[in-house]
C-alpha cells in the first residue's frame, strides 16, 4: 500500500508538490495526471525515495520512505520516464545488479529466462546497454522493476517510446501485477489509456492536487455527466492549458 | 508479495564499479578505432612517466656541497608549502556538488533499500582513490626521480632523507583524505534544496573566500616588503595561517616530527589528520538524508558539464549553461539571427549563430592571442630591421594563430555537427555540400580575427599595411585547409566519448595540418625569393588552400555519408 499524506516538495522559492496527499491499496492502479510542470514527476520521484520530501510523508507498505528507508524500498520499484540505465552494463548485469540491490539473486535467478523472454531481452542478453535502441531500453527498465516481487510499483510514463505491441503486453503486465495485489501508481499524459488501466485518477495543477476518484465520481463532482476523462482533465486544467 | 534480503550490503556497488570497467575495457578491444587509442593512450602515458624517471640523471646537485643539515624551519616551511598549495586547490572545491552521480544513479541506484550511508561511503572511497590514483601513479613509475630529488637534496644526510620520503609518502594520501571527507560533509550541508543551504553556502563561500585572499594578500605584501627566503619562512610559520590550513599544519607536522626526533609531533600530526577525517564522515554520515535529494535534483549538471569538459564539447557545456538559466540571447546574435539566407548559406548562418552563442570566450581568446602575437613582434623587432623583414616575420606569426584558431575551435565544432548528423542529413544538399560549407562557416571567426590584426598592423605600422592586407587573404585561407583536416580527422574517428580516440585523433591531425598545408607554404616561399609583393603571394596560397579544402572535404564528405552515430 502507497500512503502519501500533506506531501511538500519545494526548490527555494519553488513549490513543485503542494499538499498532496491520496492512498492507493494493494490491487489497484491509480493514475497521476496533470500539464507539463505540475509536478508529477517530483511527486512520483518524492514517492520512489529519490528526491527528499520538504514536508508530509510518504508510506509504502506502512514504512517512511524517509526515515526507513530500506525497507520501504523494499517493496517498491520504479520505471522512469526516459530510463537512465549503466550504458556500460550488459542486460543480464544490469538486472543482476538491480537484484543486488534488493537482496533477491534467488529470485532473480528463478524467473530469470521468463523475465528476459516477456521483455524480449533474451537475444540481447549480453548486449551492452549502450547498444540498446530506446524502446528495448524502456523493456529494460519496466523488467528491472519486475526483478524483485515489488508490492508498489511507480511509473512515470511507462508507455512512451514503446511499439504498440510492447505497450500492449505491459498494460497487460501492469493489470497481472494488479491481480497479483500490487498498489500501482501510474504518471501519464495518454488520457485514454488512463481511463481505461487505472481504476481511479488523480489531477493535479501546479503542484496542488484538484480532482481525485473515478471517471464516475469526478463526472459527478465535476457536473459533466457522459463526459470522456480527457474532457474532464481539459476542462479542469483550462487555465492551465490556455496560458501556454 | 515483496521480499527482500535484509541488508543489502557495498556488494552491488562493487559489482557495478568492476563490470563497468571490465565491460569499458572489453568494448575497447573491440573496435579497430578504439584499441587504436587505447594503445596510443596508454603508450603515452608509459612514455611520458618513464621519460620522467630518466631525466633525473642531469639534475643539477646545487644541494650536494651543502654541509650544514638545513635548518629544520626551512625544512617545515618548504614541507608546509608543498602540502599548503594542494590543500588551497582543494580548499577552492569544497562547496562544489560531491559524490559525481549520474543519471542512472538516481533511477536506478536510488530506487533501491541498498543504504544511503553505504552509497556515501562508497564515493568517498571511490573520489579519493581517484584523488590519489594519479600520485600513485606516478609513484609507481616516477617514484624513482622523486626519492633521487629527495636524496639529491638530502644527499650528505640519507638517514634524514628517507625519512621525509617515507613520512612524507604517509602523511600525503592522509591529507588528502582529510580534505575529500571534509569536503563532501560541507557540500552536502551547501547544496540542500532548502532556502537556508544558500544562506550557508554564500555564509561558507565567503568566508573561505576572504580568508584565503586575506592570506594571499599577507604573503604577497610581506614578501615585497622583504623578499627574502627568511621572511618566507617567518610568514609561512603564521600560527593563523597554520589553522587556516590545518590538514597542511598537521602533515607537515607529520614529516617534520620524525626528523627533529619529535616522535609527539609526528602523533599530533597523525591524530590531526585522523580526527579532521572523522569530521568530515561525520558531518557527511549526519546529513545522509540529504543526498540523494541533491544528487537528483541538481546532480546532472554538475556532472554533466564535468564529462563535457573532459570531451571538450564546449557546444554543449553553453546548452547546459542556457538549461541552468546562465546564458543570455546577445542583441548582436539576434541581429545575425535575422539574417535571410537560402540554400547552403544557411548552414554557414546557423554556424555563425552557433559559434557567436557557443564559442564567444574561445573567439575573444584567439582573437587577443591572434594580435598579441602579431603586434607585439612589431615593436619588439629592432628597428633597423627591414619592413620586408617584420612583414615576413607578421605573417609567420599569423600563420601560428590561424594554426591556434583552427586547431583549437574546429574540433569541438565538428563535434557537434556529429551530434546533429540526424538534422543535417536530410537536408537537400550532398554529404560534400554540407561537410564543405560547415567547414567554410567555421572560417568566419579567423576573418574577423584577421580583420582586427590587419586594422590594427595598419595604424600601428601603415609601413606593413601590404602585408596586414596580404594576412587578412592567408590567414582565413589556412583556417580553412586546418578545418578541413579536422573535420577529416573527425570523422574518421568520432567517438567523442572515448578518451583514448581523442588522443590519437589529435595526433593524427597535427600530422595531416602539416602535410596539407606544406603545398601552400611552398608555393609562398618561392613567390618570397622571386620578391614578389605579399598581396600577389598571397593570392595563389589562398587559391591553393582552397583547393586542397575542397579535396579534403570530399574525402570528409564521403566518410560522412556512411556515418552512423549509433556504430
Amino acid at each position: 500500500m502507497l500512503q502519501v499524506v500533506n506531501l511538500v516538495k519545494q526548490y527555494k522559492k519553488f513549490r513543485a508538490v503542494d499538499d498532496l496527499s491520496f492512498t492507493i491499496q494493494p490491487g489497484e492502479i491509480v493514475g497521476l495526471l496533470g500539464p507539463n510542470g505540475a509536478g508529477k514527476t517530483t511527486a512520483l520521484r518524492c514517492c520512489a525515495g529519490i528526491l527528499r520530501p520538504t514536508a508530509g510523508t510518504v508510506l509504502i507498505n506502512g514504512h517512511d520512505v524517509v526515515t526507513d528507508q530500506a525497507r520501504a524500498k523494499g517493496g517498491l520499484a520504479f520505471v522512469p520516464e526516459v530510463p537512465s540505465l549503466y550504458e556500460l552494463l550488459t542486460v543480464e548485469e544490469h538486472l543482476r545488479f538491480v537484484a543486488m540491490c534488493f537482496g533477491t539473486l534467488d529470485v532473480y535467478e528463478a524467473k530469470r529466462h521468463d523475465l528476459l523472454d516477456r521483455y524480449d531481452l533474451t537475444e540481447k542478453c549480453d548486449a551492452l546497454v549502450a547498444t540498446l535502441s530506446k524502446g528495448m531500453r524502456q523493456k529494460l527498465s519496466v523488467a528491472c522493476a519486475m526483478v524483485h516481487n515489488a508490492n508498489v510499483l511507480l511509473f512515470d510514463e511507462p508507455l512512451i517510446g514503446i511499439d504498440p505491441a510492447g505497450a500492449r503486453e505491459l498494460k497487460d503486465e501492469i493489470a497481472r501485477t494488479r491481480e497479483a495485489g500490487a498498489a500501482i501508481f501510474i504518471s501519464t499524459h495518454l488520457l485514454d489509456t488512463a481511463e481505461k488501466l487505472c481504476d481511479r485518477v488523480i489531477i493535479v495543477r501546479r503542484g496542488k492536487k484538484v480532482a481525485e476518484g473515478t471517471l464516475e465520481e469526478l463526472q459527478h463532482v465535476f457536473g459533466r455527466e457522459g463526459q470522456s476523462l480527457e474532457e474532464i482533465f481539459l476542462a479542469i486544467t483550462e487555465d492551465e492549458q490556455s496560458s501556454k | 508479495m515483496s521480499r527482500v534480503q535484509s541488508s543489502p550490503s557495498i556488494r552491488p556497488l562493487l559489482f557495478l564499479l568492476t563490470r563497468i570497467i571490465f565491460n569499458g575495457v572489453k568494448r575497447a578491444l573491440t573496435s579497430g578505432r578504439r584499441l587504436i587509442g587505447l594503445v596510443f593512450a596508454v603508450g603515452y602515458y608509459l612514455w611520458f612517466l618513464m621519460r620522467g624517471s630518466g631525466g633525473t640523471k642531469g639534475l643539477p646537485l646545487r644541494f650536494t656541497h651543502m654541509m650544514n643539515f638545513p635548518l629544520m624551519s626551512t625544512v617545515d616551511a618548504i614541507c608546509f608549502s608543498a602540502f599548503g598549495a594542494v590543500s588551497l586547490m582543494l580548499m577552492g572545491s569544497l562547496m562544489n556538488q560531491r559524490g559525481s552521480f549520474r543519471p542512472p544513479d538516481v533511477d536506478v541506484l536510488f530506487a533501491t533499500p541498498v543504504n544511503p550511508r553505504v552509497v556515501l561511503v562508497f564515493r568517498i572511497v571511490r573520489e579519493y582513490l581517484m584523488s590519489v590514483f594519479y600520485p600513485l601513479f606516478l609513484g609507481v613509475f616516477g617514484g624513482r626521480s622523486l626519492f633521487i630529488g629527495i636524496q639529491t637534496f638530502f644527499r650528505s644526510f640519507p638517514e634524514q632523507g628517507a625519512i621525509v620520503g617515507r613520512t612524507a609518502a604517509i602523511a600525503w594520501p592522509l591529507m588528502i583524505l582529510a580534505w575529500i571527507s571534509l569536503g563532501f560533509g560541507v557540500s552536502i550541508f551547501v547544496n540542500r534544496s532548502d532556502l537556508q543551504s544558500d544562506r550557508n553556502k554564500k555564509i561558507i563561500g565567503w568566508s573561505i573566500g576572504t580568508a584565503v585572499a586575506v592570506l594571499i594578500a599577507y604573503v604577497a605584501i610581506s614578501l615585497k616588503l622583504d623578499p627574502t627566503w627568511d621572511r618566507y619562512v617567518e610568514v609561512v610559520s603564521n600560527p593563523l595561517i597554520r589553522i587556516l590550513i590545518a590538514p597542511a599544519t598537521a602533515a607537515s607536522a607529520m614529516v617534520i616530527g620524525p626528523l627533529s626526533n619529535s616522535y609527539l609531533m609526528l602523533f599530533a600530526g597523525l591524530i590531526g589528520l585522523v580526527l579532521l577525517t572523522v569530521l568530515g564522515f561525520a558531518m557527511s554520515m549526519s546529513q545522509v538524508e540529504f543526498l540523494y535529494d541533491q544528487a537528483a535534483a541538481r546532480g546532472f549538471g554538475s556532472s554533466e558539464m564535468r564529462s563535457l569538459q573532459k570531451s571538450g564539447d564546449y557546444y554543449s557545456m553553453r546548452a547546459e549553461n542556457a538549461r541552468q538559466g546562465k546564458m543570455r540571447i546577445g542583441r548582436v546574435t539576434r541581429w545575425v539571427g535575422r539574417w535571410k539566407m537560402q540554400g547552403p548559406l544557411a548552414l554557414m548562418w546557423k554556424e555563425t549563430i552557433l559559434q557567436m552563442r557557443g564559442a564567444t570566450f574561445q573567439i575573444s581568446f584567439f582573437a587577443m592571442m591572434a594580435a598579441f602575437l602579431s603586434w607585439v613582434p612589431i615593436w619588439v623587432v629592432h628597428p633597423s630591421s627591414t619592413i620586408d623583414r617584420i612583414g615576413h616575420i607578421y605573417l609567420i606569426l599569423q600563420g601560428v594563430s590561424a594554426f591556434f584558431i583552427g586547431f583549437g575551435g574546429s574540433q569541438m565544432a565538428f563535434i557537434e555537427m556529429l551530434k546533429r548528423v540526424d538534422l543535417n542529413k536530410p537536408l537537400p544538399f550532398s554529404s560534400t555540400a554540407i561537410t564543405f560549407w560547415e567547414t567554410a562557416a567555421r572560417v568566419t571567426p579567423s576573418i574577423f580575427i584577421s580583420l582586427i590584426c590587419t586594422v590594427g598592423t595598419c595604424l600601428i605600422r601603415p609601413e606593413l599595411a601590404l602585408y596586414a592586407f596580404a594576412g587578412l587573404i592567408m590567414m582565413p585561407s589556412a583556417t580553412l585547409v586546418i578545418n578541413s583536416m579536422s573535420l577529416l580527422t573527425t570523422v574518421l574517428f568520432p567517438d567523442y566519448d572515448d578518451p583514448s580516440q581523442r588522443g590519437f585523433r589529435g595526433l593524427v591531425q597535427i600530422l595531416g595540418i602539416a602535410i596539407a598545408m606544406l603545398p601552400g607554404l611552398g608555393i609562398a616561399l618561392a613567390l618570397i625569393v622571386a620578391q614578389l609583393s605579399p598581396v600577389v603571394i598571397s593570392v595563389p596560397y589562398a587559391a591553393v588552400n582552397i583547393g586542397i579544402s575542397i579535396v579534403l572535404c570530399q574525402v570528409a564528405g564521403g566518410l560522412y555519408a556512411n556515418f552512423n552515430p549509433s556504430e
